[in-house]
């Protein structure tokens, strides 16, 4: 609960008192709604996006009067912040426990969850099969899950099952050792698999025996398994049968239906004028579809709508003003409409970044 | 016929158990049955032995999904393919695929909720059923511990499948729960096949304190004294949670909790870590010991009292099935009254929820029935969602709410009553316990019950030192899940790597 806690807390540093407490349970639990979506984007919490996708409302709920019992946060008109107190307790928390650097809530969740009920599956059916085993209890119930690693296996033709059972294993001994390599322990993946005369431990028997706090182990697990799905896909000759686990789809977030035609047009090179034109829509509403394309499509550029320099003085300012309230940052930068902040914090976190590359190159 | 052969070949056993052969011999010669077999009899055998003789189609309904769900599994580890369970577990695209492929499957497990919908009766009907096994019989009756209500129209259900052959099974029932059975299932000139529900290798005490404090440290010096492996019986999920915590601490023995609220996936893990002996001790709530086949439980410890002594047997009946010594020991503090009242009253729906039920039904025109239950226990659910399909008008549905919830009450307190006056009684409690299933107990053993003097020698520990499993290297965990010849990494084959 402690870690759930600090990613709770972290939310709400971000948010500035500018959102409410539960718009951090919605992005901690990896809501695909607009909203959340644009929070995540704007306050730059990509990354614990869905990093608690399991948590109730109750135990949200528990945890904010705990906060408040513990003096970390304060309500002020319906507004909540962190105080000295907390901020002190989050720093430590992250320096003692750093939020893993691998886990990538916003690209892979759910992917993560389909991988690991494969993967274990698979490896329980091998670690039996290679010694003509074939009667033991599946790990994985899932009746889908079932039916697509028997089609996988059947797939996997033409070699034995030594030969298939010491494929897998160097794979996983590749991606594994590189996770070691890295600094993090790959028992804490390796402990939860199941096989022949091996049976694997909980979450919960693993955090404990690791004396860690279960949320924390949590994460750093499904940190593993996004670090395994994004390496076997960058390497697929390297990992032939990891990167067959789940399969590359487009994007995670889809595009509403009338966005999806703005973006159709945006492709084909239309302006902002000639669609507006084209669909016979108000601009506010065509201006609507990019600001929702901007975050949803990763690499969507928005230098055809604000001038690279805008785009900079936009986040040097609403970094300085530590705000995302569009009247506050237009306020100070009247040169910049609405539309160009909107977009700009969309992509806040990329022009930062790219902010950092020019600074550093000068 | 020869009826041994064929246990070797499906079930790779030598020889049946007790009743087991009455049973399947009484089912081919095409009698409906009832058998009453305790738990941990092989049941189940029951009806799978038939079912590679007769022609047509085995039908089992089981009121216990997450049993249902090991049965199939356990099915299919042995080789049955054509095997399957129809029940809420499965997703819609998964339940239309396996309706659609019916006449593929030699045994269809499903669940009585299952048989509520028109459109699968209609496609069981095309089958030929040759074997109907209604499990967990009790669940019919009214006078049942467990009465299920979607199980009352079995009888209907069983008439438009052409009245096949019927097993109905249970492990308990009384007299007056045997005559509903057979006649809500319409079964005809019944042939009733009744074991003894006692376990000989069992010893009953039960141990009356004062409070929950001395039940707690009782509990933490038998623990220590016990040879494992052991099941502890709490009321409550927390109190399971917690007391799995504490014994962890203060024990050398791998302890675990186990109960509905964790989730499947550990369920699992922890069934299995337990049944190959790297878990000692399950502190568990009422879910755990269903469909699950470990020989060698030592004991059944209950912390408190439970709610009738049908529960009550099944429970203990966990322990001891390799017919080695076992103890079974029953905590009773006066709290327990109170504790059970309050807990079979939670059961049942309120006067409240009743009404703020019905107040439900009113605005969802009798659409998505099951969306917004928040409030209410699956038990609460099945129940009022039941009766009021059954019901002409509110006005019908509230006052056959309200008489139903008057009779369960009413039986329930009977039943507590019940145990507790066999906990307050005087004489033997094995003898006890088994007139209440009428039966008397025919010889005297040694090791008994409390009352008849047992001698705790007999189920002192005897290995020492810490069970509890070590991290091991993970290249060695790796190549002992993957590599046939085990530890030996450095020697395996060179190659592909790229
Ligand atoms: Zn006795």
């Amino acid at each position: 609960m402690d870690y759930a806690q600090a990613l709770l807390l972290h939310c709400i540093e971000r948010f500035r008192g500018e959102r409410s407490a539960n718009a951090a349970f919605y992005l901690l639990k990896g809501k695909k709604s607009a909203q959340t979506i644009q929070d995540a984007s704007w306050y730059s919490l990509r990354n614990v996006f869905s990093s608690l996708p399991v948590l109730s409302k109750d135990d949200f709920n528990r945890m904010i009067e705990q906060l408040l019992r513990n003096r970390f946060i304060l309500l002020e008109n319906l507004n909540v912040y962190v105080t000295e107190a907390g901020k002190d307790w989050l720093n430590k928390t992250f320096d003692h426990q750093p939020f893993p650097k691998w886990f990538n809530g916003w690209k892979y969740s759910g992917v993560d969850e389909q991988f690991w009920k494969r993967i274990s599956l698979l490896v329980q059916t091998i670690s039996y099969w290679s010694r003509y085993h074939s009667d033991f209890l599946p790990v994985q119930r899932d009746l889908t899950v079932q039916f697509w690693a028997k089609n996988w296996l059947k797939q996997i033709k033409g070699s034995s099952r030594e030969k298939l059972a010491y494929q897998f294993y160097e794979e996983l001994r590749q991606i594994l050792s590189a996770v070691e390599s890295l600094g993090v322990d790959p028992n804490l993946f390796l402990l939860r698999l199941s096989g022949y005369e091996t049976t694997g431990y909980t979450p919960f028997q693993i955090a404990k025996s690791m004396k860690m706090d279960e949320d924390y182990y949590t994460l750093l697990f499904r940190g593993i398994i996004h670090y395994m799905i994004d390496s076997s896909w960058k390497e697929k000759r390297r990992y032939v049968l990891l990167s067959t686990i789940v399969q590359r789809k487009g994007d995670l977030f889809y595009l509403t239906k009338s966005s999806l035609l703005t973006y159709r047009f945006i492709r084909e090179g239309k302006t902002l004028d000639e669609i507006v034109h084209l669909r016979k829509l108000k601009r506010s509403t065509i201006e609507d579809h990019i600001v929702e394309i901007a975050v949803k499509v990763p690499n969507f550029s928005i230098d055809d709508y604000v001038p690279i320099e805008l785009q900079q003085k936009i986040v040097i300012i609403s970094d300085r003003l530590q705000t995302r309230k569009l009247k506050n940052i237009k306020d100070s930068l009247h040169e910049a409409d609405y539309f160009s902040i909107r977009l700009v914090l969309s992509k806040i976190d990329d022009i930062r970044k790219r902010l950092d590359m020019n600074n550093e190159l000068s | 016929m020869d009826l041994s052969k064929l246990l070797k070949k499906y079930f790779s056993y030598t020889e049946f158990r007790p009743g087991q052969r009455e049973v399947i011999e009484s089912v081919l010669q095409g009698k409906d049955t009832l058998a009453l077999l305790p738990t941990g009899t092989g049941k189940s055998l029951c009806y799978q032995l038939p079912g590679y003789i007769v022609k047509g189609t085995v039908v089992i309904v089981s009121p216990l999904l997450s049993l249902m769900q090991d049965q199939v599994e356990q099915m299919k580890a042995r080789g049955e393919k054509r095997v399957v369970a129809l029940n809420s577990f499965l997703s819609i695209e998964e339940r239309q695929y396996v309706i659609k492929h019916l006449d593929e499957y030699k045994f269809i497990y499903i669940s009585p909720e299952m048989l509520q919908s028109e459109h699968v009766l209609q496609q069981m009907e095309r089958l030929t059923i040759s074997l109907f096994v209604v499990d967990e019989a009790h669940c019919i009756s009214h006078w049942g511990f467990d009465f299920r209500p979607d199980y009352l129209r079995l009888g209907e259900i069983r008439n438009r499948f052409n009245r096949p052959v019927t097993l109905a099974l249970t492990a308990t029932a009384s007299q007056e729960v045997r005559k509903d059975i057979s006649r809500t299932l319409y079964m005809e000139d019944v042939k009733e096949f009744i074991f003894s529900v006692d376990r000989p290798n069992i010893a009953i005490v039960v141990e009356k304190m004062q409070n929950v404090r001395d039940k707690g440290k009782r509990l933490e010096k038998l623990v220590q004294f016990l040879q494992g492996p052991g099941i502890i019986y709490f009321s409550s999920k927390k109190l399971a949670d917690e007391w799995a915590k504490r014994l962890n601490e203060i024990t050398d023995v791998p302890v675990a909790a186990y109960h509905a609220g964790i989730g499947l996936e550990e369920r699992i893990l922890l069934q299995q870590q337990f049944l190959y002996g790297e878990l000692s001790i399950m502190c568990a709530t009422s879910a755990f010991g269903m469909g699950i086949n470990k020989e060698n439980v030592r004991y059944v410890i209950h912390f408190h009292t439970p709610s009738d002594l049908e529960s009550y047997i099944q429970e203990i009946g966990r322990a001891g099935r390799d017919g080695n010594p076992s103890i079974a020991i029953l905590f009773y503090s006066v709290d327990d009254w109170i504790l059970q009242r309050n807990l079979i009253e939670g059961e049942l729906p309120s006067k409240g929820q009743i009404e703020r039920f019905t107040e439900m039904m009113k605005y969802s025109d009798g659409k998505n029935l099951d969306v917004t239950r928040d409030g209410f226990s699956d038990s609460q659910w099945r129940i009022l969602k039941k009766y009021f399909e059954e019901s002409a008008d509110e006005k019908q549905f509230k006052q056959k709410m309200e008489s139903f919830v008057q009779f369960r009450l009413e039986w329930k307190h009977k039943k507590l009553t019940e145990i507790m006056n066999w906990i307050e009684s005087d004489g033997c409690r094995r003898d006890r316990l088994l007139r209440k299933f009428s039966e008397h107990k025919i010889i005297k053993e040694e090791n008994c019950c409390d009352f008849c003097g047992i001698n705790w020698k007999n189920y002192e520990r005897k290995s020492v030192g810490r069970e509890y499993w070590e991290i091991e290297d993970w290249e060695k965990r790796l190549a002992k899940l993957l590599l046939i010849r085990g530890n030996d990494i450095e020697k395996s084959p060179e190659g592909n790597r790229c």
